[in-house]
């Protein structure tokens, strides 16, 4: 036990000593001026910009919007024909068909959105050239289209210019994403992951049976799956399969991998706004929030399950019903929760199996999205819920609320509603619809309290572009894979959209000079708002489906 | 058909977003030479 704990606390404790050397990286890679990574990066990037026509002029919110939704809504064209046609292009050793057009539909949406929702498996569902062609290449371009908003944001409320969409997607792809995935895919292929364009091979098993086993390019696959915070899997069980995740080390490593984007953005943050104290109070708020996460899932895991105890089976061994012998209790929790604060999806453990209070706190997870959260995403979502807390402190104490300097008026507000309202809408009205149709709720593998919670974490991981599965839920069907597609697209793109407006508000604002007055946004204080206002405005907005669901399961437990 | 179903919800989708972007821009009052300065 004392290992385990030891095991949990020196994982964190070196993701903490990496994000901020990668935070600082993060805001020299986006510096607005040349920088002596230009030396090394530029002669690379300059043939992709007179490859796709791009020019170094920044853009308004708007055309900054414009690009991004333009080019990745071209992306789920392209990527949707590769799916239905796999069956007739190269690559193809094992001779997969193509997907239905739902299917095809579901997975260009999930992969474009950084989603992940797998509801096909890898082995026997995708050709080689679709993994490669299709699938990584999504799986690199959707956080960087992310990210670059992310960015684009934060310049907005430093006061500064946006910059261009097609400048920072290039940058976060040629000097983030692709050399570490690179350094990271060798790491893996050492630990023993496949990686191999061969095919499937049939072995002989002790029985006399013949047993297809999948291999790939499954380690680097998993760079960038978890890097990205994609989450989808190379093989239907995700980091569950040895050839995925062979080991306690590359166990660790994918949980590093999932944090380390994602928790150095509010120290790039506090970089480019000039005041890394904000950055910091926002780094140790969210760390807070998933600590009490991480060990009360650790302590109800410990507890065991009842109904198992009840057969005369000691719970001393905690609840391992779908968990990896090889990882046990700790590394599977630790992933779980680590899996949904970062939005990533990836599993190593089947979500379905976890003791329901710790099912309670993945979907929270999700459905607050704001405990670092995907790459660039979660920070926008953060970013709201500052805001929110910065209009809500304004109010107490009688003054127009600032941030960084700028006012925030009734027209940031307003959009800062409609964002707000968009996730429990999308959610709530997708479990509501799935529930009360034949078509939905006959994929439900266990009807009652566990049957709700089945379909409310599906619509959670897909508006709020996680992708984990809950698992036991038929999902593979054409009501599923539509509805979900649409509410990823609408889930993703909507915040986007909506913050980058907020940003090019903000940006045209004149700073107003601090005075004794002024509320401080960089101070514990106000970390225990920001907190306060995720759990009320958050938590409460999904407080009554939380009651039906894992919260009435605990209670009949 | 059913290709051409799924593609019609992928454009409808993208079209609300279009939409939204621009229902952004009254909201915001906020046009792009302004920004820009």
């Amino acid at each position: 036990m004392f290992l385990t704990i030891l095991s949990i606390i020196l994982t964190l404790l070196l993701i903490v000593v990496l994000v901020i050397p990668m935070g600082n990286y993060m805001a020299v890679v986006f510096s607005e001026n040349s920088t002596k990574l230009d030396k090394v990066f530029y002669p690379v990037e300059k043939w992709i910009y007179k490859l796709g026509g791009i020019k170094n002029n920044t853009q308004t919110w708007k055309q900054y919007a414009l690009s991004m939704l333009t080019a990745n809504s071209f992306m789920i064209l392209l990527v949707y024909l590769i799916f239905r046609f796999q069956g007739y292009l190269p690559l193809n050793p094992n001779h997969i068909a193509g997907m239905s057009p739902d299917l095809a539909f579901n997975t260009a949406i999930s992969f474009m959105t950084n989603t992940n929702l797998q509801h096909y498996s890898g082995e026997s569902g995708l050709s080689l050239l679709s993994q490669l062609i299709a699938i990584i290449y999504l799986m690199f371009v959707a956080p960087a289209s992310a990210l670059a908003v992310a960015i684009a944001f934060i310049r907005g409320l430093a006061g500064k210019k946006l910059g261009s969409f097609f400048i920072d997607l290039t940058r976060s792809i040629t000097r983030i994403l692709l050399p570490i995935a690179f350094v990271t895919s060798l790491i893996f292929i050492a630990l023993g992951v496949p990686q191999t364009i061969g095919t499937s091979i049939d072995a002989q098993t002790l029985e006399g049976e013949v047993q297809t086993i999948a291999t790939g390019p499954i380690g680097s696959f998993l760079s960038i799956k978890e890097l990205g915070n994609n989450g989808g899997g190379y093989v239907g069980v995700n980091s569950a399969h040895p050839f995925e995740n062979p080991n306690a080390i590359s166990n660790t490593l994918q949980i590093i991998l999932m944090f380390l984007l994602p928790a150095a953005i509010p120290i790039t943050y506090g970089k480019i706004v000039g005041n890394k104290k904000q950055g910091k109070v926002l780094f140790i708020s969210m760390a807070m929030i998933f600590l009490v996460f991480l060990s009360t899932s650790l302590y109800q895991e410990y507890q065991g399950n009842p109904a198992v105890t009840d057969m005369g089976i000691s719970p001393e061994n905690g609840s391992m019903e779908g968990k990896e012998v090889r990882f046990g209790i700790a590394q599977s929790v630790l992933f779980a929760i680590t899996t949904t604060a970062t939005e990533t999806g990836a599993v190593n453990t089947m979500h379905d199996t976890l003791t329901p209070i710790s099912g309670l706190l993945s979907l929270s997870n999700m459905l607050l999205n704001t405990v670092y959260g995907g790459v660039g995403s979660g920070f926008i979502n953060i970013m709201m819920y500052v805001l929110i807390a910065v209009f809500l402190s304004g109010l107490m104490v009688g003054r127009t609320p600032e941030f960084l300097g700028k006012k925030i008026e009734g027209k940031e507000m307003k959009l800062i509603a409609v964002t707000l309202l968009i996730s429990p809408c999308l959610i709530l009205t997708g479990s509501a619809l799935a529930l009360f149709t034949p078509l939905g709720n006959q994929g439900i593998s266990n009807p009652g309290f566990h049957g709700l919670t089945q379909v409310l974490y599906e619509f959670t991981s897909s508006v709020n572009n996680n992708g984990s599965g809950f698992e036991g839920l038929g999902d593979a069907t054409p009501f599923w894979n539509i509805s979900t597609g649409i509410a990823m697209f609408i889930g993703r793109f909507f915040p986007l959209i909506t913050m980058l407006a907020i940003a090019g508000s903000l940006a045209s604002k004149n700073i107003v000079p601090e005075t004794a007055g002024t509320f401080k946004t960089d101070t514990s204080l106000f970390g225990g708002l920001f907190i306060g206002t995720v759990f009320i405005v958050g938590a409460l907005t999904f407080f009554p489906v939380l009651v039906l669901g894992p919260i009435a399961e605990f209670l009949t437990w | 058909m059913e290709d051409l179903l799924m593609l019609l919800i992928i454009g409808i989708s993208t079209a609300a977003m279009f939409g939204l972007i621009n229902w952004c821009e009254r909201k915001t009052d906020i046009s792009g030479s302004e920004e820009k300065q």
